[in-house]
């Protein structure tokens, strides 16, 4: 009988050791910033940001009255470019509408008034339908389940050796010419995107649902559908996909306000306004962002 | 209050464990088993305390009908007690699938409101179902409601199973010895436990990532590729395994814990090399609740070839729907009805052949078992017909077969047949192929954790020498330091892996 006694203690005492010892570190550590106690000079932001976007944005949320939900072009607008409005930027690089629906309902936390939703072409589709946030949500919800995650301990691991040996773990962009990303970007890059769209009909009602609860508790939804670039507009007659788009074009429209800047014309011929034919650069999200302030202010008033 | 929720592990279970030693040691065996049943209907009201009315109303139920078919010993009782259970099961699971097919067929339009499925009906039905039937047959009904209670509500096989008997259960309740703490048992235990929760949330819901797309998209009636349609099944297949047997681990565990067998659920069925033998060892007990009240009263094999043939597809659709209220359920279970009846065909042929069995015979038998088996899993795991046939396009190649072109360099030869197309995965993510070589290996070459610790008999082996069977050269678990830290590093992964929540598949039946 002593084998089993002996047996139950190592293995339970051993088990209690190892979680303590995981859970010490991660609190100290706290690469997400969750309880903010120890400030080792750690590169926090940089690191977590990189690990699981969707959880550092989580536990950085601080219910403000406006946020902006979509993929990596609504994260190009920096919520310092919104002056002093109290505005939170809750979009993810690589984001789907999935998940900006569902990060919706998490930020809906009272103090909401406005919400700025950016749905490109792209990802209005049933085929991404990849939703990273309930799992970070998960991990955030008790502290046992952030304290004793595996995500947290190696994001702890990465700030660390970036701090003390200087690695950096940003995912480098592929060593390619401007020229040769953007033919990229345009092939393998659209084909990925374009290849799979299917029709959205789970989607579409997720988005009404999303509507009419903001109709009926007075937050204010407005819709942005950010520029691409000429090259890449051109594709969808290559794809096959132009009543597909037009019929988005209008089903985004009957929903509400719209910003629409991905039309044909001068400004999405010009390469000078995209990094790639995805994403516009810095100026022109200082643009957006200064169109969508107007806009609020004018329905303000 | 899921197995695998921290709520569970840290707060719910070392509370009830020390409170039931505790009480026992303080007042007695009666008040620790009082607890259990305050501890298992508690467990169950957590996830909607509404519903413990239902299960309340089926233990009392029957539990005053088994004594008044213990005392009349009448037909009518028996069909009045089995049919009011069904109807109760019927009317929560059924109906919307009922209602739904009658106005497709008779062009009607009635409405029926949505029905939450109660949790665990589908077990606690079956298993008092039994219960009547055998009082029926002239075993003794239960006298004491706390053991019936506690019988039917034991909170580790409660939600799914193993679907237990009365004749193992009682006896064990009856022991005083059980509310004695007992090391060896404990340890037994709280290791079954810890493999089981390692099994559901580093295996089962590692590899539920790679599953789910590939059957979303089939099911939005997207087109799936070769390699996407077999990657998707596969990892399903063993999903859905390493879910449910990590769930029956993790009861037998619960109840060595507080010095309570339950019977054994999973023998590997993988290794099986044949359908009949895979059904010996996939859910053994729903397979012996089908064989005993449903293959055995339907005449079982004594009727004729044609009425066995007909017992078997019956009783294989009706465990399809047992699953769950959809069509999908039902071919699964046909197609297990038709496997069944062609093995029971080619047994019969192969006794009437002189040669004996060789190895390569034996291997094969095994790799068609295990394949039709990931075919049937397309039924179960799709939600539309319109999916499953998507599915199975694919995975016979009539939507060609599509490759990351990155893998072109390693795989060039295969260029006749394959088309390497983008740098995306497709549904099926190629991560997921280590997953599926290393959980094909444990589940063909390992033994089930049970078996491994088979010297201590932690689970009850309901007449089927599963304890007897030929041993592995897989070392057997002993309480030992080595298997100490074995055990630690399993028990913190699965801990740290417990951040993500997924219920368990069988939670939904």
């Amino acid at each position: 009988m002593d084998y089993f006694s002996r047996y139950t203690k190592t293995f339970l005492a051993g088990m209690a050791v190892v979680l303590m010892l995981l859970g010490c570190f991660n609190w100290v550590i706290d690469p997400f910033n969750r309880n903010k106690k120890v400030d080792l000079g750690l590169p926090k932001e940089a690191v977590s940001s990189l690990m699981n976007y969707q959880m550092y944005k989580i536990l950085q949320y601080d219910s403000p009255s406006i946020i902006i939900l979509g993929d990596s072009r609504s994260d190009a607008l920096r919520a310092e470019y919104f002056a002093d409005e109290n505005v939170y930027n809750f979009s993810y690089g690589g984001g789907t509408l999935y998940e900006a629906i569902d990060t919706f309902w998490f930020a809906n936390q009272g103090n909401l008034k406005t919400v700025v939703l950016g749905v490109p072409f792209c990802i209005y589709t049933e085929a991404n339908s990849v939703n990273r946030f309930p799992a970070a949500k998960q991990v955030t919800r008790n502290p046992l389940s952030y304290y004793l995650s595996p995500l947290v301990t190696k994001s702890g691991v990465m700030a660390l050796l970036t701090k003390y040996t200087g690695r950096s773990f940003k995912t480098e962009r592929p060593k390619m010419s401007e020229e040769q990303f953007w033919s990229h970007q345009l092939g393998p890059g659209t084909s990925m995107y374009y290849d799979m769209w299917s029709e959205p009909k789970v989607l579409k009602s997720r988005l009404i649902e999303m509507v009419e609860y903001c109709d009926s508790h007075d937050i204010e939804l407005l819709f942005f559908i950010p520029p691409t670039h000429k090259d890449l507009q051109d594709k969808l007659i290559e794809y096959q996909l132009v009543d597909q788009y037009n019929t988005y074009k209008q089903t985004i429209n009957s929903l509400g306000t719209v910003l629409d800047y991905d039309v044909p014309g001068e400004f999405t011929s010009d390469k000078d306004n995209f990094l790639d034919p995805y994403h516009f650069t810095k100026e022109v999200a200082r643009d957006i962002a200064t169109d969508i302030i107007a806009l609020l202010s004018k329905s303000q008033n | 209050m899921l197995f695998n929720s921290h709520l569970f592990v840290f707060c719910f279970l070392p509370i009830t464990v020390v409170a039931y030693y505790l009480i026992s040691r303080v007042m007695s065996h009666r008040f620790s088993l009082a607890w259990l049943v305050f501890a298992s209907l508690f467990y169950y009201a957590w996830w909607n305390p509404k519903y413990l009315i239902l299960i309340l109303g089926s233990i009392g139920f029957n539990y005053m009908f088994g004594r008044l078919i213990a005392q009349h010993s009448n037909r009518f009782l028996i069909s009045v007690g089995v049919v009011a259970n069904l109807g109760a099961l019927a009317w929560f699971k059924y109906a919307g699938f009922l209602v739904e097919n009658l106005n497709v067929v008779a062009d009607t339009n009635f409405h029926l409101q949505t029905i939450i499925l109660p949790l665990a009906i589908s077990f606690f039905t079956f298993q008092q179902i039994s219960y009547l039937v055998d009082v029926y047959r002239g075993a003794d009904p239960v006298r004491d409601p706390l053991c019936y209670t506690l019988f039917v509500s034991f909170f580790p096989q409660l939600i799914a199973g193993p679907i237990v008997h009365q004749q193992e259960m009682l006896p064990q309740f009856f022991k005083e010895q059980i509310s004695k703490f007992n090391q060896e048992k404990f340890a037994v235990g709280v290791t079954l436990f810890f493999i089981g929760l390692f099994k559901k949330v580093v295996l089962a819901d590692s590899v539920a990532v790679y599953a789910s797309p590939v059957f979303e998209a089939a099911d939005q009636g997207l087109v799936i590729s070769f390699f996407e349609a077999w990657g998707g099944a596969l990892a399903y297949t063993f999903q859905i395994y390493f879910d449910f047997s990590g769930y029956s681990d993790m009861a037998i565990g619960l109840g060595c814990m507080f010095g309570i067998k339950l019977p054994v659920n999973f023998d590997s069925p993988y290794q099986a090399t044949n359908i009949i033998d895979f059904w010996r060892r996939w859910h053994m007990t729903l397979s012996r609740f089908l064989k005993n009240y449903l293959y055995f009263p339907l005449g079982g094999n004594r009727r004729g070839k044609s009425r066995q043939y007909f017992n078997l597809m019956i009783t294989m659709v009706l465990g399809g729907m047992w699953h769950g209220a959809g069509w999908n359920f039902i071919i699964w279970g046909a197609l297990h009805g038709l496997f069944l009846v062609t093995n029971v065909i080619w047994r019969k042929w192969r006794s009437s052949q002189s040669n004996a069995v060789g190895t390569a015979e034996i291997f094969s038998g095994w790799a068609l078992t295990f394949m039709l088996v990931v075919i049937a899993r397309v039924f179960f795991r799709t939600t539309s017909f319109s999916g499953a046939t998507e599915m199975l396009k694919g995975a016979a190649g009539f939507n060609g077969a599509v490759l990351d072109s990155r893998l072109e360099p390693l795989l060039s030869w295969l260029a006749p047949v394959v088309k390497f197309e983008g740098t995306h995965a497709g549904y099926f993510n190629l991560y997921g192929v280590p997953w599926l070589i290393v959980l094909s290996l444990i589940c063909w070459f390992l033994p089930n954790p049970v078996r491994m610790m088979g010297k201590f008999r932690p689970a009850l082996d309901m007449g089927t020498g599963f304890y007897d069977r030929v041993k592995t050269r897989f070392p057997e678990w002993q309480p030992n330091r080595r298997w100490a830290a074995v055990m630690v590093v399993i028990a913190v992964l699965a801990i740290t892996h417990m951040a993500r929540v997924s219920e368990f598949i069988y939670y939904q039946f």
